[in-house]
């Protein structure tokens, strides 16, 4: 039976193979969370605040910058610094390279419809 | 965009980066190990999905995740999340064996595992959408409206099935073994997933204490988490779990003693950068200063962390303080292999490798069984004895521990934790010791296994070394006794020969016997009987020893009675002799015999000759030239035929003359080349002594016979009796 043979090799060898992905990912991930996770900690990359918090291109909530610059919980966002607004790892993108004092440019419909 | 965050506090922020980033850590490769050490195992692959959850205790975290990573995050944090319910869930369905709800239900696991993918992949599609491409959806949330109470309802009811499924499991457990890997799994996800409830969720709310206040409850609660996962991967990876009760005294032993030195370690390190550096280069502004007390940190730090450092020093001191039998257990036990051929006693022998075996390895129980004539007989015992099967013992040829279990050691069962240890001989086995388990109930180790082959090797040669010295000094003893026998009997013989030679006018007498083995069968006497006459006898009985010297007594008894009972002539008398020894006698044993009657009156010698060597009578010659007269006379030897006839001989004696009567021990005397001395040679020392006294001419004789052995062993008893007459007719 030329075949069970094979088959028994290789059976380990997918799960090895499947253990080494997985733990490929998940410490690749273990990397990504520490560094991420230390520079926020620290303030490492003098990051600015984030003024609201997003859920899509829903504002769920807003500091008091946002507000006081016309932003309002419940607005939707549809354009950030002059780009169409796709999803929130755009926001997350501008926010990453943004230095405190720099302004952000939105254009957003609150609950009325307004723009 | 609003200014920076307020930087988080040194001390806070470090106790984020230790459950954020280092419990996750250990969690991740303790699962990693698991599923690396058991990757058929179903339930190793459960673990290791549990032990990446804690990589999702950071909610929080996407927002300071770098833009490049973002979509691994969202993936792997989405995979997680909604994998480890269902892998609890399985746990419980699965582990150890198929629960009774997996063999009711069969098609549930694969219900749940294609539930958990649908919800990964619409949750996926949801986060996409959010993160990535808000035109995937008109609505955000349209899918979150639906799939978050269903992924937490099912999430709930997994764990819940998971406690159902653990306490199920731990009723219907078939196997003890599987019994105390639940009790074990239980008593962790009690303490590691209980703790997590009460100090994280019930004291909160319940505003008892807050983790976020109470520091030293938020630490204590990460300590009691990590029991959870560290049950998990113990109740897999293990090949026979122990008790609760025993995994705690070792861990609390371990604690106490070896851990105490990473702990002092830690708590110094920690101690050192909390108090000294943290606050120095917090509020240092003059360089020098700073420089300074970070040498002085970095010494310390090296003392701290280098090899053979004080706190390693400790931890030496701690295990051979504490464990000292444990930590040395493979030395221990080569020392004993090598010291048990040393020992002589074998009761001190086994006593010594039992007690020690039974220290080392903490064994309770052991049974040392010996063989004695065929059978296997308890020798020696420490606690109740065990049970052994003789018939295996019977068949061993190897001094290889057999499990002693009921299929008959043929093959290791895990579960038997007993052991029968052969003590193998060089030819056969001599024995046997028979191991209950150990006290922690772990099984034996190859390692161990592999030391007590070699222990009872060397016990087993110990034990043969001791039973030949203790054959040896038994025989010694016997040969002692024989020594001492064979003495008194050369006691009692020597006062067979006549202790004091008849005194008669004229005529010198002297004989002597020298015997091999001191005891032998050359007889001479000489005495009175008659009216007057002088009784001369010399004899040779077959053979050596005891039974050729029981044989001269008896001729001796016989000829002393006869000679004074009877008057009756010599040859008649022989011919009684001869009747009674052969009577008195075994049939292959007899006597040569001569016996001689000298009347001093008459200067008349009768003698009969029951084929003995025959007496010499030497007489000079007036021109100083011997005469060798030959007591000659044909007759058979004494005790081999039942009737004997004998003739009598007779001969005058002049004075001067010599009678000279030996046995063939002295004639047959041999030298180292295995010459023999003979008759003309003994008759010529006899003449060059011929002017000196009997006594002096038998002392000649023999000096001249070991003269020409010259040292070579005396192979025959030797005896000769001279007589020296001058008296005149």
């Amino acid at each position: 039976m030329p075949n069970s043979g094979s088959t028994n090799v290789a059976t380990p060898r997918i799960l090895y193979a499947l253990l080494f992905l997985y733990a490929a990912i998940a410490g690749t991930y273990e990397i990504a969370n520490s560094v991420s996770t230390t520079i926020g900690t620290f303030n490492l990359r003098d990051q600015v605040q984030a003024p609201f918090q997003l859920y899509g291109n829903l504002i769920e909530s807003a500091e008091p910058a946002a507000v006081h610059a016309g932003v309002a919980k419940g607005d939707t966002i549809l354009v950030i610094d002059h780009l169409p607004f796709t999803g929130q790892a755009l926001w997350q993108r501008i926010r990453w390279y943004a230095r405190p004092g720099d302004a952000v440019t939105l254009l957003v419909r609150n609950r009325t419809g307004r723009h | 965009m609003e200014d920076p965050p307020v930087p988080t506090a040194v001390p806070e922020a470090i106790l984020t980066l230790v459950v954020i980033l280092v419990i996750p850590l250990f969690c991740l490769l303790l699962g990693v190990w698991v599923a690396l050490a058991r990757p058929f195992d179903p339930n190793a692959w459960f673990i290791l999905i549990l032990l990446t959850y804690p990589q999702n205790m950071n909610p929080g975290a996407h927002r300071w995740w770098i833009p490049a990573w973002l979509t691994l995050r969202l993936f792997w944090h989405l995979l997680i999340q909604f994998l480890v319910p269902a892998a609890l869930f399985l746990l419980g369905l699965l582990f150890p064996v198929r629960s009774r709800l997996d063999k009711a239900l069969p098609w549930l696991k694969w219900l749940v595992i294609a539930l958990t993918g649908s919800m990964v992949i619409a949750a996926f599609a949801s986060e996409y959408n959010v993160w990535c491409d808000l035109s995937l959806l008109p609505r955000v949330d349209a899918i979150d409206r639906f799939l978050n109470p269903v992924f937490i309802w099912s999430a709930l009811f997994y764990v819940a099935l998971y406690w159902v499924l653990l306490f199920d499991q731990l009723r219907s457990a078939s196997s003890p073994d599987a019994r105390r890997r639940l009790r074990v799994l239980l008593a962790g996800s009690v303490v590691g997933l209980g703790s997590i409830l009460v100090i994280f969720g019930l004291l909160p709310y319940l505003g008892i204490a807050d983790p976020d206040v109470n520091r030293w409850l938020l630490f204590l609660g990460l300590i009691l988490m990590l029991f959870y996962p560290l049950t998990l991967a113990y109740v897999v990876i293990v090949q026979r779990a122990m008790d609760v009760h025993i995994l705690l005294r070792m861990g609390i032993k371990y604690l106490l003693a070896s851990a105490t030195v990473v702990v002092f370690r830690i708590a110094g390190l920690t101690a050192l950068i909390w108090f000294v550096a943290i606050p120095l280069f917090a509020h240092a502004h003059d360089r020098l200063t700073t420089t300074f007390w970070g040498t002085v940190l970095l010494l310390f730090g090296y003392l701290l962390l280098k090899k053979r450092s004080p706190t390693d020093l400790l931890q030496r001191w701690i295990d051979r303080k504490f464990f000292r039998e444990a930590y040395d257990a493979e030395v221990t036990l080569s020392q004993l292999a090598r010291t048990a051929q040393t020992i002589s006693d074998p009761a001190t022998l086994i006593q010594t490798v039992s007690q020690r075996i039974s220290d080392v390895l903490h064994v309770n129980r052991l049974t040392v069984l010996l063989c004695r004539n065929g059978n296997f007989e308890p020798s020696y015992a420490i606690g109740p004895a065990l049970e052994t099967p003789v018939r295996v013992l019977e068949q061993v040829q190897t001094a290889r521990p057999i499990f002693n279990s009921a299929n008959n050691g043929r093959t290791p069962d895990p579960e038997v934790r007993e052991l029968l240890l052969p003590l193998p001989g060089r030819t056969q086995l001599l024995g046997a010791m028979a191991l209950g388990p150990k006290r922690s109930e772990a099984p034996y180790t190859p390692s161990d296994l592999r030391l007590l082959e070699s222990v009872s090797v060397q016990t087993g040669l110990g034990l043969e070394l001791s039973e030949a010295a203790a054959s040896l000094a038994a025989v010694a003893v016997e040969q002692a006794n024989i020594a001492r026998e064979i003495e008194v009997a050369r006691e009692v013989q020597e006062r067979l020969f006549p202790q004091r030679l008849p005194a008669i006018q004229g005529v010198d007498i002297a004989g002597a016997c020298r015997t091999v083995f001191g005891v032998g069968g050359d007889y001479y006497d000489a005495f009175e009987f008659g009216e007057g006459c002088l009784g001369l006898a010399i004899g040779d009985v077959s053979g050596k020893g005891i039974s050729a010297a029981l044989l001269m007594a008896s001729l001796r008894a016989c000829l002393r009675t006869m000679t004074r009972t009877t008057s009756s002539k010599l040859t008649q008398l022989m011919s009684h002799l001869n009747r009674l020894i052969y009577e008195a006698s075994a049939i292959n044993r007899y006597a040569t015999f001569f016996f001689g009657s000298f009347d001093p009156g008459a200067s008349r010698f009768d003698y009969v000759n029951a084929g003995h060597n025959p007496p010499v009578v030497l007489r000079k010659s007036p021109n100083g030239s011997y005469e060798w007269i030959r007591l000659d006379c044909d007759g058979p030897v004494v005790g081999l035929l039942p009737e004997a006839s004998y003739e009598q001989g007779s001969v005058v004696i002049h004075p001067g003359d010599l009678l000279i009567a030996y046995t063939d021990g002295v004639s047959e005397a041999m030298n180292s080349a295995d010459e023999e001395w003979g008759e003309e040679a003994m008759i010529v020392a006899a003449e060059q002594a011929s002017d000196r006294n009997a006594e002096e001419i038998v002392k000649a004789i023999f000096a001249a016979a070991d003269v020409f052995s010259a040292g070579a062993s005396q192979h025959d008893d030797m005896t000769v009796l001279v007589m020296r007459c001058s008296c005149t007719r």
